[in-house]
């Protein structure tokens, strides 16, 4: 045995304690998320130790020494792990200081937040209610502690150039300040007091007596909503306030686009829309349209649909389309529907959201036969019909996806599964599903056309700004093509560049609320699932705390009485 | 050929007409002259009726959401109110009335505001306009109280200030808001006041115990300054265990500072 296989076992020992040890300090998971944003308005920069400053959105998680700054006109809520809260209001920055919290011992917690500049509220959580010492504010050069136990609930606001001025609010609790002018030895809730150069410190004073500009800043905090100062886990609150934003932002546009169901993704050729109202026009990229709408491709035409739940039809020529129903509620799935009915001619058809949540909602017929999706996930197939009347029906139907069966004028065919295709005709039993390869060759041409057009993806989206989106990608193209066969032409190169640009913030604002409804989606699933035995399967965003009553006024302004006929009062005497 | 009555001298004509005709050609200018100042006067009469009209239905709007004193008003209320005084000034531009109504529901929107400039030019507003109704009315104490109101809002500590609440101190000594606004504002600079001021504060708070002493002890708790009122037996009766805390405990925040 040599000497390093002697010293490899404590060697290796000592290594593999190492590891453990530095795994445990320096791996992500110890790096603990101090807390979370749970809600912002404006424009708000977060910077984590060692990156760079990056805009900050709700449900951002954030660890120790991580700094904030809000723009003007912004605002932010921060929540800590403890519960404690911090909401900043404009022009502010905050660095949020070693954060330590040990929930089974709050007597090794600690927490330390410091106001470089602007105003914050700070709400007290379980560390500032059990362990006032761990609790170290800092706003500019001045110094705040708790004294009420049970925390607090105070405004600070600092500006430290050249000279600090700064003033501190309590709206519940006791605080005290050491400020670079001496010390404030006491501020009872609704009192302030604030600091200044060369001014000897005030006692404090009812916030009723403040300066309109600091009354107006205070309200601003005030009044914020913030939630409840409970202890949260960061990582599954963080989420669920993600999810509450975007969908209280898909809310507001889901609000605003229940007519409009769908949208043109792409035309060839002549394409007729024929609009609920009776109007008949010709379909255009980007148009948008409503239940009740039907489309005939002509001889040459073709088209795609695309639906607000991510499903996508494409039409080949010589096909009628009626969309008899369609309802779609991202935050209610059961209640979401869809009824096609291809009258005649060459469909693929590709389900969106409302199939793979609500099977029993989508109904598609072609001609008198009635295709039924039979798999719960994707589905993606052709169905080619040639109709004179009930007797009369000639199709065929073959699956790229999923399973469907079809109900015939000339009996079921009970499965179709994917590579395979069933025609059907007069006078005959459909036969038994066979390779599409086996088709008769115009029906396989027919749905390869089908199936070489270039579709969008099945995701949910805003009809509104998809639609947006994809007339802006038309007109970028034209442009495109304009300017290529003239290359010489700087003006339609220009063009070309503008039409692109725009189609491109058409995109991203078309992929913003298509993520915005698809959150919407998520969390109207998440509710339909059953309670687990740890918690409800929804993550839980913290309830608002109870909104603070406004400032007291002792004092309001008081109008000369009768227009200023003074018949009592004045002078010297008593009346 | 020329009539007799066209060959008369305009002297002989007017005799002719006889003495009363003369009198009254002779008095209608005079009529038209009475009938336009008359009808001036009427007019101006109708304008400060209209414009004392419109300045009452303001203060009665701001006496039916403000009898408490304490709730904030809401923005609708202080529109409804200001949109009045603003009818008002419609009709006479300088109405002190509604001038100092107009400010008073300045300094309303200012409370409620939550966005510092529009609260400093809301204050501002207030404080031009009270300005421009003591030029009208120099003995209202509540104007100057109030004036000395939008002064501790701007944070304008001056002689403005103080002489606005020596002259509301003079002027309404025995008006019990004016009292509790001099209270309000003298007890908030406090350190700023002259012994001569800090004397009439003084004053002030004991004529306040023959008036509303409930709302002028709630002012003094408010700056936790029970050691200006404990010595009166009137707040010290209803103050109770508030004066018996304060004489226990050394002043409270920074009673150190103060005098």
């Amino acid at each position: 045995m040599t000497a390093t296989e002697h010293l490899h076992g404590p060697i290796s020992a000592f290594a593999a304690l190492w590891a453990a040890f530095a795994l445990a300090v320096f791996s992500p998971g110890a790096l603990a998320q101090a807390g979370y944003v749970h809600e912002i308005s404006g424009s708000v920069a977060m910077q984590k130790p060692g990156a760079k400053s990056a805009p900050a959105k709700v449900g951002d998680m954030f660890e120790s020494n991580t700094v904030f700054n809000t723009g003007a006109d912004a605002k932010v809520v921060l929540k800590f792990a403890d519960g404690q809260v911090l909401a900043m209001g404009p022009d502010s920055g905050v660095h949020v200081g070693e954060y330590h919290y040990v929930a089974h011992d709050l007597k090794l917690s600690s927490t330390t937040v410091e106001l470089l500049r602007g105003d914050m509220r700070f709400i007290a959580g379980l560390i500032g209610a059990a362990n006032r010492d761990g609790v170290h504010i800092v706003a500019g050069d001045s110094l705040l502690r708790i004294l009420s136990p049970g925390g607090a609930d105070f405004i600070v606001q600092v500006k430290p150039e050249p000279e600090e001025i700064g003033a501190a609010v309590v709206a519940q609790g006791q605080i005290s300040v050491r400020t670079p002018y001496g010390p404030i030895y006491r501020i009872d809730a609704g009192q302030y007091v604030p600091w200044e150069p060369r001014r000897t410190l005030p006692p404090p004073m009812p916030i009723a007596a403040a300066p309109a500009v600091l009354q107006a800043s205070v309200a601003e905090l005030w009044t914020t909503i913030v939630p409840v100062s409970t202890p949260v886990a960061v990582a599954a609150t963080a989420r669920a306030a993600a999810t509450a934003a975007a969908v209280s932002a898909a809310q507001t546009v889901a609000s605003a686009d229940t007519r409009q169901i769908g949208f043109v993704d792409a035309v060839l050729n002549a394409v007729s829309v024929h609009t609920p109202s009776g109007k008949t026009v010709n379909a255009n990229v980007g148009q948008t349209f409503a239940p009740g709408t039907s489309f005939n491709t002509g001889t040459d035409g073709s088209v795609v649909l695309k639906f607000a739940d991510g499903q996508v039809v494409v039409l080949g020529p010589a096909s009628v389309l009626s969309i008899d129903q369609y309802r779609f509620d991202p935050r209610d799935l059961k209640a979401s529907n869809s009824a096609l009915d291809l009258e005649a001619g060459a469909m693929r058809y590709i389900s969106g959201i409302i199939h793979a949540e609500n099977r029993d909602g989508v109904s598609i017929s072609a001609g008198a036969s009635l295709v039924d999706i039979l798999s719960s996930g994707d589905a993606d197939f052709n169905v080619v019909v040639k109709t004179k009347g009930r007797e009369q029906e000639v199709g065929i139907a073959a699956v790229a996806s999923g399973e469907i069966s079809v109900h015939t004028p000339y009996g079921p065919i009970s499965r179709i599964k994917p590579g395979e295709a069933v025609p059907w005709q007069p006078g005959q039993t459909p036969p038994l599903p066979e390779p599409l390869a086996l088709a008769p060759a115009d029906a396989q041409a027919t749905m390869a056309a089908l199936s070489s057009a270039k579709l969008p993806d099945n995701a949910p989206v805003l009809v509104t700004a998809a639609a947006s989106a994809a007339a802006a990608q038309s007109a970028a193209d034209r442009a495109q093509a304009a300017a290529s066969a003239d290359p010489g032409n700087a003006q339609l190169r220009a063009a070309a560049q503008a039409a692109a640009e725009r189609a491109s913030a058409a995109a991203q604002a078309a992929s913003d609320a298509a993520q915005a409804v698809a959150a919407t989606v998520f969390a109207s699933t998440l509710a339909v699932l059953p309670a687990t035995a740890a918690g409800p399967a929804q993550a839980q965003v913290p309830a608002a705390a109870p909104a603070l009553p406004p400032p007291p006024a002792p004092i309001n302004p008081t109008i000369t009485p009768g227009g200023g006929v003074i018949t009592s009062c004045a002078g010297v005497s008593p009346c | 050929m020329r009539s007799d009555h066209s060959a008369q001298s305009p002297a002989e004509r007017n005799a002719s007409a006889g003495p009363g005709t003369s009198a009254r050609r002779r008095g209608r200018p005079v009529y038209i002259a009475l009938f336009i100042v008359l009808a001036l006067i009427a007019a101006q009469t109708a304008r400060l009726g209209l414009s004392g009209l419109y300045a009452q239905l303001g203060q009665n709007e701001t006496e039916q959401w403000s009898p408490g004193r304490s709730r904030l008003p809401e923005s609708a209320q202080i529109a409804r109110a200001a949109k009045f005084y603003t009818d008002s000034l419609g009709y006479v531009a300088d109405s002190p009335w509604a001038l100092e109504g107009a400010g008073a529901m300045d300094l309303a929107r200012m409370r409620i505001s939550k966005k510092p400039r529009e609260a400093l030019a809301s204050v501002r507003e207030a404080h031009a306009r009270f300005r421009q109704a003591l030029q009208q009315r120099p003995t209202s104490p509540f104007l100057w109280a109030n004036l000395a109101l939008t002064k501790l809002y701007l944070n304008e500590i001056d002689d403005e200030l103080f002489a606005a609440l020596r002259r509301a101190g003079e002027l309404g000594p025995w008006e019990p808001t004016v009292q509790q606004t001099i209270l309000f504002v003298g007890l908030a600079r406090w350190q700023d006041l002259g012994p001569e001021l800090r004397q009439a504060m003084l004053q002030t708070i004991r004529r306040g115990a023959a008036r509303e002493p409930r709302k002028m002890l709630e002012i003094v708790k408010s700056y936790t300054r029970f050691d200006l009122v404990c010595a009166i037996e009137e707040y010290k009766r209803i103050a109770g265990s508030d004066c018996k805390n304060a004489a226990q405990t050394a002043k409270p925040g920074a009673a150190q500072t103060q005098d």
